[in-house]
């Protein structure tokens, strides 16, 4: 019987994202108000009915663990069915991590072939999209496909030195495929979403294992296969966003809101663990009588008494009176005391910003913006459980490290582009 | 000393809450956006770690039985913990529907007696409060109670309401009646008992067993009054029965404002977030031009017309141009662009159509057929109807469940029924 077996790389923590993946691996930053960046491929997957799935996890797993648990909000707990995380493991030979993501699949190759899958399916765990792959392994069944990749068309000029590029004939085959080129030949992108037909997967993996480098997927034993064995790409239209950069992670954020949000949380069927606080489920938000609040989600929880404009705000999220939250993303509990602003800033679990205090600015291109890190797209990141001190200036495209407290602060203004790392450093 | 064991009165049909009782019985009504009204009394349970649950189910249990589920929202699953749902049941000795609150525990003592309880911890599962029943339990003990009965104190209006007990100095009950037109005391009954196991067993036994009764308040209480130990145990906090529509509409309106001592952000409820799926729901969305003030947002929500003095369950849509005050809108609700709802109780799947007005508030012609629910004004509307665009409604109106276009013919006047044949 024919079997697709998922594997979900959920394992790295992704530098670009600056204080949210100091506590936890990138699949695990929350996302949306109350999901995170690993629903988007779960949720996929389980729109798949793809029912057996491995997750792969290295860097600072406890939120990820915790989070996929035994896959119950994504139908994965029952008979035949199953979700497992697979962190790296010590072996007679002695210890390493994973080297790539090649290494990563090789490593874990023994629970791969106990659930003898026709197929796998090896997808990042940190992208935001909504996917439905049974067409893709129809498609591949139908070429008879040794491997086929998911593409998009990109506009042109775009992605360059970012993506893997797919040269591609009209049969769908894959004819030439580069890795970040500088210059590519075509707009298609990888998706890093791929389909293996699993005997050659294994045949490939142990391959690379003999002769490999840098042990990745994408640049050594995708670009390998497209030379020699039958290679498909299969076209995907819809919205994708693999939030690389603080930016993109905003923007996508933002892309839940407006008129006809372009990520459809309802009709992807995206499904989370629901968080608990203490015992108690958390309430229906409230709104306070002279609060205002337009244009964002709220979570579940969430009390606001002043002014809410075009943010998310997670459950437990507390709004005082007098305080004004604009174009911001609020991870769960965070609290903005009477007086303070925050604008275009992202704040992790737990930060408190004081009375009065100023967090982030307008656009760059917005009267008064400016922005010096251009990757931030001049937003402000406050680390986990961190606090900003009353009355404290936090200019645009400023990191805060985690659980940076009130007697850390070196002053009372920290300038744009500012970096305030642990014990009040200032970067 | 083992923990008594819970038996949680659950059947009631609630009749005076008219057609939000049509398809569940009271205690399931959906309640405070994502609670149903017996989350409460579960939550008080599982915050005071009492680890087995009778719940005594009667009238139309479905709702309630998907609800509880195995009981794992409220911790009841594990080892040495359970809640069981108790229907009436069919037996040799015993076979009849449950006659009374003292007969539904009288028929399960096949539930009980296996438990080998100590003491039995018998409340209601239509109260809105927070209370920590240990203090109750603790008191019992210390005063070696037979029977610990949770009181309040209550207006001298209301005694008409409640079961009136009379106590010496140190809290003994010397005299109780059930719902007298006038009493010179204040404190009423909550219908909260605490009963050691063999008096709880000769209670009914002489009172069920012999066909003397079957309630408790009416029956069994006055039965022991004189012979027994009874005592008072004192509670002070925010307590509601939420007996008819306008008493659910108030109690609802309180969990918008923490300042009526209803504070459900801090009482840690819990509820069964599969049950409909209300987990699976998206962050509530408001729109560019929402106006929205004194209100609770569930997931799912989409608003963007104006709200004030509102409670939305999960997935309640208030398009562009409508405008909600003073109601409660159960799951699913859609208010049609440009419609005007106030005050209103909305059950669930309701569609009330673009431009429509539903103008409740005003308690002047009262209709016939719900008195007993004391509408004060509101307009009721049942699970599923379908109010066309357009529309007109005045106050007092009861619209059936299951309703649709063609049950309506023009204005519908204050304090009339739509049924669903019309």
């Amino acid at each position: 019987m024919h079997k697709v077996l998922a594997m979900v790389l959920a394992g790295g923590r992704v530098e670009e994202l600056s204080a949210l993946t100091l506590p936890r691996t990138k699949a695990a930053v929350p996302f949306g108000g109350q999901y995170r960046l690993i629903d988007f491929a779960m949720s996929s997957l389980a729109r798949s009915e793809i029912e057996r799935v491995g997750v792969i996890s290295l860097y600072r797993p406890s939120s990820l663990i915790d989070h996929v648990g035994g896959g119950e909000p994504w139908d994965l707990a029952g008979r035949g069915r199953g979700v497992k995380i697979l962190p790296p493991f010590q072996m007679e030979e002695g210890t390493r991590w994973y080297a790539g993501t090649a290494d990563a699949v090789y490593q874990n190759l023994a629970y791969v072939e106990r659930h003898e899958p026709t197929e796998v399916l090896i997808v990042s765990g940190d992208h935001v999209y909504g996917m439905d792959f049974r067409p893709v392994v129809k498609q591949h069944r139908e070429t008879n496909a040794d491997l086929t990749m998911v593409v998009k068309a990109l506009p042109a000029g775009s992605g360059h030195g970012q993506f893997g590029f797919a040269e591609v004939d009209k049969e769908r085959r894959v004819t030439g495929y580069e890795e970040k080129p500088a210059h590519p030949r075509t707009n298609l992108a990888s998706l890093t979403m791929y389909l293996f037909d699993s005997a050659k997967l294994f045949e490939r993996l142990e391959e690379n294992c003999l002769t490999g480098s840098s042990r990745q997927l994408y640049d050594e034993v995708i670009p390998e296969m497209v030379g020699k064995d039958r290679v498909f790409a299969f076209p995907y239209e819809g919205y994708w966003n693999y939030t690389r950069s603080i930016g993109s992670y905003m923007q996508a954020n933002l892309d839940l809101l407006g008129e006809n949000p372009s990520i459809d949380l309802v009709g992807w069927n995206v499904r989370s663990r629901c968080p608990h606080r203490g015992l108690g489920d958390l309430p229906p938000a409230r709104l306070a009588g002279e609060c205002s609040c337009t244009s964002s989600l709220l979570g579940r929880g969430v009390l606001i008494d002043g002014t809410v404009s075009g943010s998310i705000l997670s459950p437990g999220v507390r709004i005082e009176a007098g305080a004004q939250v604009v174009d911001s993303v609020l991870f769960n509990d965070c609290l903005i005391r009477y007086g303070a602003r925050v604008e275009r800033a992202i704040l992790d679990k737990g930060v408190c910003i004081g009375r009065e205090a100023r967090v982030g600015g307008p656009r760059k291109d917005e009267p008064g913006g400016e922005c010096k890190a251009p990757a931030s797209d001049g937003v402000t990141v406050i680390g986990k459980g961190a606090r900003v001190p009353a009355g404290t200036v936090v200019e645009t495209a400023c990191v805060i490290y985690p659980r940076i407290v009130e007697t850390d602060w070196p002053g009372s203004h920290l300038a744009s582009g500012a970096r305030l790392g642990r014990g009040g450093q200032v970067e | 000393m083992k923990k008594p064991l819970v038996m949680l009165l659950a059947g009631g049909g609630g009749t005076r809450l008219g057609v939000l009782v049509q398809e569940r019985s009271k205690p399931s009504v959906p309640f405070g956006g994502c609670y149903r009204i017996i989350d409460l009394a579960l939550s008080n349970i599982m915050h005071a770690r009492l680890d087995w649950v009778g719940v005594l189910a009667q009238y139309k249990p479905l709702s309630l039985m998907t609800h509880i589920g195995t009981g794992a929202p409220w911790n009841f699953v594990g080892r040495s913990r359970g809640v069981s749902i108790l229907p009436p049941r069919k037996g040799w000795a015993a076979s009849d529907w449950y006659k009374g609150t003292a007969d539904a525990v009288w028929q399960s003592m096949d539930f009980m007696q296996p438990l080998e309880p100590e003491r039995v911890l018998i409340l209601s599962g239509d109260h809105v409060y927070n209370m920590d029943y240990r203090k109750m339990i603790s008191d019992h003990v210390d005063k070696k109670a037979d029977v610990t009965i949770a009181v309040m104190e209550v207006d001298e209006r209301d005694t008409s309401r409640f079961g009136m007990i009379w106590t010496d100095p140190d809290g003994l009950i010397t005299r109780f009646e059930e719902k007298p037109d006038k009493a010179d005391t204040r404190l009423a009954s909550m219908g909260i008992y605490i009963f050691e196991w063999q008096c709880l067993v000769d209670a009914l036994g002489e009172t069920v067993g012999t066909g003397k009764g079957n309630d408790f308040g009416q029956h069994v209480i006055p039965r022991l009054l004189g012979e027994r130990r009874l005592m008072t145990h004192r509670f002070d906090g925010y307590w509601r029965d939420v007996g008819t529509i306008s008493s659910y509409f108030d109690t609802n309106m309180d969990v918008i404002d923490p300042a009526s001592g209803l504070c459900i952000d801090d009482w840690e409820v819990c509820t069964n977030m599969q049950h409909n799926h209300p987990a699976d729901r998206p962050p509530a969305r408001l729109g560019a031009g929402a106006r929205v003030k004194e209100a609770r947002l569930s997931a799912g929500c989409r608003v963007d017309g104006s709200l004030q003095r509102v409670v939305l369950s999960p997935d309640v849509t208030v398009a562009e141009g409508a405008s909600v005050t003073d109601a409660v809108l159960m799951d699913g609700v859609h208010v049609g662009p440009g419609a005007v709802v106030k005050g209103a109780v909305v059950d669930k799947g309701v569609v009330i159509g673009a431009g429509t007005v539903i103008d409740g508030g005003r308690d002047e012609v009262q209709n016939a057929k719900y008195a007993k629910c004391d509408l004060r004004g509101l307009v009721l509307i049942g699970k599923r109807a379908r109010l066309p665009g357009g529309l007109r409604v005045g106050s007092n109106v009861v619209i059936e469940a299951g309703a649709d276009e063609s049950s309506f013919s023009g204005e519908v006047e204050d304090g009339s029924t739509i049924g669903a044949g019309f």
